[in-house]
């Protein structure tokens, strides 16, 4: 096992045992309180009538009130307590306060920005505005500009809120919002809702593809449920194409659904069935998604005896794009007439060829075992070198004694 | 992890009385802090005590804290001395015998998952100094020469207990298969 391996799996176990204890921490982090000013006692002998102090102290208290009254709710009302991001194609974002209501709203991207100026244009002030009733007219304006349809009509709404609770209810109260918004100007759309998390790893990703946060982190969670996809393939993706992928992913809650824009697993197995002259009972039929060329893909696999045949059908018209027969013979593949939009009937396959995936394997195990050896050579080396550096060390202990009994003997 | 300046923003935020920034420093370091207390305490309960008090000692501490781009060290030289405090008060007043803090483990990691294997292996193979000096370069992501510098250790002694360390774990679970 590699180090680095090692490592992780410590790291990781480690990170599963740890008790949850922030609330405490935060139930005992007590007000951090200013330095108490004392008023020193000495006596004036300030000539002054006996009213006229308690005077002073009361106006001063009462413009303090006063101030500090109007400063304060001034201040609360700047406080932002919740980011929400919400993700079509435009990507908007709205800063809220405690009270709700929205102290900056932007658009992240160029859609993003010209949905805020076309509010602007049409005199809705967000700032200022109920956090509901602003994410309602974001969406109203996203579907009057054309960025939401029938056939893109998925929103991302991220929420970010150090409550958990507050976050919770937030992230839900707009999902619906947005689920009936949608509903009312006749779309059927999927709402998908997730908490924002403070990953550095997610702010770099999301710097170095020009998207904001809330796509990226939806992205990661993607990643993780469908491993052989890359965050390279689905940054091209629309949010519509995304909320495809998001089943079973973790920590994304999904309101709705696209109804309109996309055909079903269902129709592409059928489609791919009728080409290759087969029911779906009488063979093994596999489903999976793929992104090639940008594009989203439904890629079916339809198994007959020892015919193979690999579609790849488009998710959004149900046309099949390209196909390709093989023979299985002793789990070897043999490939392979590849073509398009052809009969299936003259399949020829002959010339025996190893899957890329079997080489990359291949490649990548020699590779993991290459790292190992390196890995063990360092550990030696570093071994090595804190013994030689105790030995110096020795050394020059033993050193500097022998040239002070010489010395003391030449001494004497 | 945060970076460093991540790190050492959030203590100055700290320093000013936002309670949000410990909730986000804890969620970004809760890993290391842990696991370090656990490394020299061998016993998660103790650990979760520490865990607890590192982050209220930084709530209360902040402002002593000077900005040198350290501050993980500094969070982690809280939770060191909160750990040898803690087992110095055990020493004193609990007598805790060996076989108890091995009860301690053995029930709390007892499930055999492979992460699991690992961890049990550093608990229980591994010297105390080993312990530490993986669990901080597994966890804290620190370099030789800054453990060095925590666990007040020449480099050359942590680079081979270090090695010797990593040879034991593995040893452990090739015996393991």
């Amino acid at each position: 096992m590699k180090t680095s391996e090692l490592e992780r799996k410590l790291a990781s176990e480690i990170s599963q045992e740890i008790p949850d204890v922030l609330d405490s921490i935060l139930s005992k982090c007590e007000p951090k309180s200013g330095k108490i000013i004392e008023f020193s006692d000495h006596k004036s002998n300030v000539n002054k009538t006996k009213w006229f102090r308690p005077a002073c102290v009361t106006a001063a208290m009462f413009v303090l009130f006063v101030g500090g009254y109007f400063g304060f709710a001034q201040y609360q009302k700047n406080i932002i307590e919740s980011v929400v991001l919400l993700d079509v194609n435009p990507s908007v974002e709205l800063k809220v306060n405690k009270n709700e209501k929205i102290v900056l709203a932007k658009g992240l991207n160029k859609d993003g920005i010209t949905v805020i100026d076309k509010m602007k244009a049409n005199g809705e002030k967000l700032e200022g505005e109920e956090l509901d009733i602003a994410v309602k007219g974001v969406i109203n304006t996203m579907i009057e500009e054309g960025f939401l349809s029938e056939q893109s009509s998925s929103v991302l709404v991220t929420v970010e809120n150090p409550d958990d609770k507050k976050n919770e209810k937030v992230k839900s109260h707009l999902m619906i919002t947005i689920h009936n918004t949608l509903k009312e100007n006749g779309i059927e759309g999927a709402v998908m809702g997730q908490s924002g998390s403070k990953s550095e790893n997610t702010s770099k990703l999301a710097s170095k593809y020009r998207i904001d946060k809330g796509k990226a982190e939806l992205i990661e969670k993607i990643i993780a449920k469908n491993p052989h996809l890359s965050f390279e393939q689905l940054v091209k993706l629309s949010i519509s194409d995304l909320s495809l992928l998001v089943d079973g992913a973790e920590n994304i809650t999904v309101v709705g659904f696209n109804a309109k824009g996309y055909v079903s697993s269902k129709y592409a197995v059928d489609s791919a069935c009728t080409h290759a002259k087969v029911t779906s009972g009488d063979a093994q039929v596999g489903v999976s998604f793929e992104v090639s060329d940008g594009k989203l893909i439904y890629d079916v696999s339809v198994i007959s005896g020892d015919n193979r045949i690999d579609y790849k059908i488009d998710v959004k018209t149900g046309e099949i794009l390209k196909w390709a027969a093989a023979i299985i013979n002793d789990s070897i593949e043999k490939s392979a007439q590849e073509s398009k939009n052809e009969d299936v009937a003259e399949i020829a396959p002959e010339v025996p060829k190893a899957s890329p995936n079997d080489i990359i394997d291949g490649a990548i195990d020699e590779v993991d075992g290459a790292i190992d050896e390196v890995d063990e050579a360092i550990g030696e080396v570093d071994e090595a070198i804190g013994e030689a550096i105790n030995e110096v060390d020795k050394l020059k202990d033993w050193g500097f004694g022998e040239i002070y009994r010489a010395k003391d003997k030449i001494i004497s | 992890m945060l970076s460093q300046v991540a790190i050492e923003t959030l203590i100055i935020e700290i320093a000013a009385g936002n309670k949000t920034a410990v909730s986000t420093l804890y969620e970004e370091t809760r890993t290391a802090v842990y696991g370090f207390a656990l490394s020299i305490l061998k016993n998660s309960s103790d650990a979760e005590d520490v865990l607890q008090e590192t982050y209220v000692r930084i709530w209360s501490t902040a402002e002593n804290y000077i900005p040198m781009g350290k501050p993980m060290a500094w969070v982690l030289t809280i939770s060191k001395n909160l750990s040898l405090s803690l087992l110095r008060e055990r020493s004193k007043h609990v007598d805790m015998p060996e076989e108890n803090l091995l009860m301690d483990q053995a029930k709390s990691f007892s499930v055999s998952t492979e992460d699991r294997i690992v961890l049990n292996a550093a608990m229980n193979e591994l010297s105390d100094e080993e312990r530490q000096i993986i669990m901080l370069h597994a966890v804290t992501g620190l370099k030789h020469i800054e453990i060095a510098k925590l666990l007040s250790m020449p480099l050359s002694t942590v680079l081979s207990k270090y090695s010797r360390a990593k040879k034991k774990l593995r040893n452990t679970l090739k015996e393991g298969d």
